[in-house]
């Protein structure tokens, strides 16, 4: 189903860094975000995702929402956030992860992260959240 | 001499000759002694006889009338001589002189010696016939030998080789192993006792044979038995896995599919969405086939595999787990190493040592899968930098059963299935140090050149 509401647009698009290791889902997932109208840079892993995160500083922009798999090859999802973290980043965090245990929510929720979604997931429903995130 | 039967003729023929020849001795020496008392007799019988006559002529007609009647007395017997001896004083006398009897017997007439009469007999008849006797009983004697040597033989065959020959042709039948022909019993003497024992001991054979082959087979059903749970325990453990890289593809079918129905897909969007659905399907199918694949039992088929492949499928296979568990699986390995080997169970051995490895590792850790040739053999290496395997429970490992985890955790099969497989490869497996810090699972196969 489609989103009840559409994102309010803004002047400037919320930029959303997206880290993913599956390059279909990849696509797909910065397709659907880009049609809500936000700037997407996708990633494939954690190391990236901290390496695209200096580079967008660099030049001035700041990342409004980080939406990350838990599990990528090299660093995981979970470590990168904790690094950006003490870099100090405030984006806001959305974890997409297969094995939604107690534990994993509890380490995601310290790490600070504001929600997380379990796999395999309604892209709809990825959507309304990150609307939501970004809105709150 | 090789038959029994012979070496008993023999004796039997050399008996009765021993006996027939002492009988014949002394016959001919009784015989001989009875004829010669005869002559002898006969002899001196004659001498006196002739004596009167001559004393009697003598006196009553004159001597050369007597002297005439001994002459005709020796001219009318041919195998005796007689001569008067005019020798008053000649003694009387009997014996033998020469091999001839002599007696001497005075003539008396009116009590006064006129001479002697000397009767000579030779002993030669008494000798020839000595020697025929000796002969026609030799003769006898040989001819009884020869009858009871031929009798004895016959015995022999019949009684002795006729059943030795079948005898020895079982025995040495059952040698070769053929166990099903009776052994044939006749007769109910020591040698027909010999045959029902023996044909004992071959149903005893026999039997003991199909249950030795009745326990291989069991065993055999046995082992593919616990390799088969072997696998299953492993499936298991690997179907998080898969259901967790099923999610992915998953996702993207689904979504895709949506913005067909919804709409959202415009134009060419679509055939671009229906490829990338087939696309993903494949991708499922490929990771679900791959696990039932695992699961199936197969006879054992060998065939050169590239074991570098093959080391490179299962660590991609166990990629769910080794991410989740946060452990690098490298692999080291140039070209093909390849061996002769049945691919499943190598695949079976690989996934027990490598996920064992991961196991071992829960929070961060590192294995290393090291494929390269050595010799005439291929070496494959699994180290880790886990806790390792202390050295007293280095050799116990591989008895099945033996397990250091917990109730549930691991079954202790896996290493007892892997050494089993590697065994029957003609392979060797050890646990040693390894150099990350952990435990290296060592296995060689023999991987001959063009083999």
């Amino acid at each position: 189903m489609r989103p009840a509401t559409r994102p309010i647009p803004t002047a400037v698009p919320a930029l959303v860094l997206l880290a993913e290791d599956d390059p279909e889902l990849r696509a797909l997932i910065a397709r659907a975000l880009r049609r809500d109208g936000y700037d997407v840079v996708p990633v494939p892993d954690g190391a990236e995702l901290l390496r695209a995160l200096d580079a967008l500083r660099a030049h001035g922009r700041e990342v409004d929402l980080i939406v990350s798999d838990l599990r990528m090859p090299g660093m995981t999802g979970l470590e990168a956030i904790r690094r950006l973290r003490a870099g100090g980043a405030r984006a806001r965090i959305v974890m997409v992860t297969a094995f939604p245990d107690e534990r994993t929510i509890t380490e995601a929720r310290d790490a600070g992260v504001a929600h997380v979604i379990a796999k395999p997931f309604d892209l709809d429903d990825l959507r309304t959240v990150a609307m939501h995130v970004l809105a709150a | 001499m090789r038959r029994i039967s012979t070496k008993l003729t023999l004796a039997a023929a050399l008996a009765v000759a021993m006996v027939m020849f002492v009988h014949a001795a002394l016959r001919i020496d009784r015989e001989s002694e009875a004829l010669r008392a005869d002559v002898q007799h006969d002899h001196q019988a004659l001498a006196h006889a002739l004596a009167e006559t001559t004393s009697t002529l003598f006196e009553q007609v004159g001597p050369e009338e007597a002297l005439r009647s001994i002459e005709e007395a020796d001219r009318r017997r041919d195998h005796v001589d007689i001569r008067w001896i005019a020798d008053a004083t000649a003694a009387a006398s009997d014996g033998e002189r020469d091999g001839a009897f002599v007696t001497r017997v005075p003539v008396v007439v009116h009590e006064r010696s006129v001479g002697v009469l000397e009767l000579r007999e030779s002993l030669a008849p008494v000798r020839e016939y000595t020697n025929a006797t000796g002969l026609r009983v030799t003769a006898v004697a040989a001819l009884t030998v020869a009858v009871c040597a031929a009798l004895m033989h016959l015995a022999g065959w019949w009684i002795l080789d006729r059943r030795l020959g079948p005898l020895v042709a079982s025995i040495r039948r059952i040698g070769r192993g053929e166990l099903t022909e009776p052994v044939a019993v006749s007769g109910v003497d020591e040698l027909a006792v010999l045959a029902s024992e023996l044909d004992a001991m071959r149903t005893q054979l026999a039997q003991a044979r199909e249950d030795a082959r009745s326990q291989a087979d069991a065993k055999v059903a046995a082992l593919e038995q616990l390799r088969h749970a072997d696998r299953l325990a492993t499936v298991g453990k690997l179907a998080a896995g898969v259901a967790h890289e099923l999610g992915t593809p998953l996702n993207v079918v689904s979504a895709r599919a949506k913005m067909i129905r919804t709409g959202e897909s415009e134009g060419d969007e679509v055939p671009d969405d229906a490829r990338v659905i087939g696309e993903q399907t494949e991708r499922m199918t490929r990771i679900i086939r791959q696990l039932l694949d695992f699961a199936r039992t197969r006879s054992a088929e060998r065939e050169r595999t590239d074991l570098v492949g093959l080391a490179a499928d299962v660590i991609a296979m166990l990629r769910p787990q080794s991410s989740k568990a946060g452990v690098e699986v490298a692999l080291e390995g140039d070209g093909a190493v390849v061996a002769p080997v049945d691919a499943a169970q190598l695949q079976q051995v690989l996934t027990n040592l490598v996920m064992n490895a991961i196991q071992a590792q829960p929070g961060r850790g590192a294995v290393r899968v090291r494929v390269e040739r050595d010799g005439e053999d291929a070496r494959v290496e699994v180290a880790d930098a886990g806790p390792g395997v202390p050295e007293a429970s280095r050799a116990e490992i591989f008895v099945p059963f033996f397990t250091t985890k917990d109730v549930g955790e691991g079954t202790g099969l896996g290493l007892s299935v892997v050494h089993g497989i590697v065994e029957e490869h003609g392979g060797s497996i050890v646990v040693d140090e390894s150099d990350l810090g952990g435990a290296a699972f060592v296995l060689r196969l023999p991987a001959p050149e063009g083999a």
